[in-house]
């Protein structure tokens, strides 16, 4: 069992083998004494400085030869080039994404950009295909804009919306000021509402009117181009992504 | 390599790194290693070469790369010794390991660079990313059981071919138990050991290094050469 002294000793000259600094004078001075004194801390003071040598050599020996050093630098140097190459590369690759996203929506919204593509579609050409309620009101205000009369205000608005029907059934139905204003027309304003200008218009409008295999169709040929746009880009997009 | 790092005249593979006066012996291996990377250091004279703080200072705010390949340069040998003794290896196997760390250890410095401080030593910053690495290393060895095995190879002759045999056999014995004793220390005690050993770093860079107090530091260390010094009873006449 070591004093508790000698402990304290021991310790004291690890440290003074660490460094001429590491003890103040008075620990040297203290430290001195109890060697003289000791001998079993003198022969550990010879074992530490022995150690010392040893584990300095025994590390020295562990080192790699010098001469494989820059092979050693390269390969480092090498790493921490592809890493920073990939890293441009990732940042790249990221912003072309980026760029490219704000063109072409990503895959998992494209069923969503479909959908409201073809609704889209079907809405501009459903006037088209429903010559009495679409096309045909449409028609017959124009033909009512081309007459020679131009119609006090509430009149010019309401009148497209009102049914090719005969004049007097239309002031019969139309609100009381419209009637009103229909009956302060002059003659020549109540051409507009002669049944044969309308007949004519609505006529007009079914000629122009799409039938409905014809809708059908341009909706699926719509779909259709989306279709291969969406996978030709996609397919680019993989291609890029593999090369890059 | 492990033949070539054994058989190599102690003092002509690694003296460079390694001379009487620490420093003295850095800012050589610096000047040899600036000649080789950059023409424009090729006159550098010794004094006149770049502080290890200045290198990484410019490192971490410019990323540059060719003052990083001189501190690989000064570093690498150490490194690598540090790798290897934590590591505990014997066999080629393992020492191609400890290269493996070291250089996993350089990269990653490298990309942690903006985590050094202008103006701090650069030493405990670099060993700290080596120690954790070799940490890491045993942590995951410590998994793989199968790993182990490496450690039992004996380690290549470390005396020179051409002295006493009577010696060289002692010598080899004596470095054995050595490496046994460093192996059977508890890794934290192992590191503060070596970082102390393999670059004398002070208790204060070792607290650094390892991120422990320094009181801690201290007492590892004490420790562990008290039990290297039990353990190596009879050799240390």
């Amino acid at each position: 069992m070591t004093p508790p002294h000698c402990e304290h000793a021991e310790e004291q000259i690890q440290r003074a083998l660490d460094g001429p600094d590491e003890l103040s004078a008075d620990e040297r001075r203290a430290l001195d004494a109890h060697l003289d004194a000791c001998a079993a801390c003198r022969r550990a003071q010879g074992e530490y400085r022995r150690l010392r040598a040893m584990t300095d050599d025994w590390l020295r020996r562990a080192q790699p030869p010098a001469a494989s050093t820059p092979e050693f630098t390269a390969a480092v140097l090498a790493c921490v080039a592809a890493a920073a190459a990939d890293a441009t590369d990732a940042a790249e690759v990221a912003g072309r994404r980026r760029r490219a996203a704000a063109v072409v929506p990503s895959p998992r919204r494209l069923p969503a950009v479909f959908a409201a593509v073809l609704v889209l579609v079907a809405a501009a050409l459903w006037p088209f295909v429903a010559p009495s309620g679409g096309l045909g009101r449409v028609a017959s205000a124009v033909a009512a804009r081309t007459a020679p009369v131009a119609l006090p205000g509430r009149v010019a608005a309401v009148r497209p919306l009102l049914p090719p029907v005969p004049r007097a059934e239309a002031l019969r139905e139309a609100p009381t000021d419209v009637a009103e204003s229909l009956r302060a027309l002059s003659g020549d304003a109540r051409r507009v509402w002669d049944d044969d200008v309308l007949r004519a218009a609505a006529d007009a409008a079914r000629a122009t009117a799409l039938p409905l295999p014809v809708f059908w169709a341009v909706l699926a040929a719509t779909a259709a181009l989306l279709n291969a746009g969406f996978f030709v880009r996609a397919a680019r997009q993989n291609q890029r992504g593999l090369a890059g | 390599v492990s033949e070539a790092a054994a058989l190599f005249p102690a003092g002509v593979g690694s003296g460079i790194l390694r001379g009487g006066s620490n420093s003295g012996a850095r800012a050589g291996a610096a000047g040899r290693t600036e000649a080789m990377h950059s023409r424009r250091e090729m006159s550098a004279d010794d004094d006149h070469a770049p502080t290890d703080e200045a290198l990484a200072e410019r490192v971490r705010r410019d990323g540059d790369a060719a003052a990083f390949g001189l501190l690989v340069g000064r570093y690498r040998a150490r490194v690598v010794a540090l790798s290897r003794r934590m590591l505990s290896s014997g066999g080629a196997a393992a020492n191609d390991d400890a290269e493996d760390v070291a250089q996993e250890a350089f990269v990653a410095a490298y990309h942690k660079r903006a985590t050094y401080r202008g103006g701090t030593p650069f030493r405990p910053w670099l060993y700290r990313i080596a120690v954790n690495r070799c940490l890491d290393r045993l942590r995951a060895r410590g998994r793989q059981p199968g790993m182990h095995s490496v450690d039992d190879l004996p380690e290549p002759a470390a005396s020179e071919p051409d002295s006493d045999p009577l010696d060289a056999l002692l010598a080899d014995e004596c470095e054995e138990r050595l490496r046994e004793a460093v192996a059977a220390l508890p890794p934290k005690h192992r590191a503060v050991f070596l970082l102390r050993h393999v670059d004398d770093l002070s208790y204060e860079e070792i607290a650094a290094a390892t991120d422990l107090p320094m009181g801690t530091v201290k007492t590892h260390l004490f420790r562990a050469r008290a039990r290297l010094r039990r353990e190596l009873t009879g050799y240390l006449d």
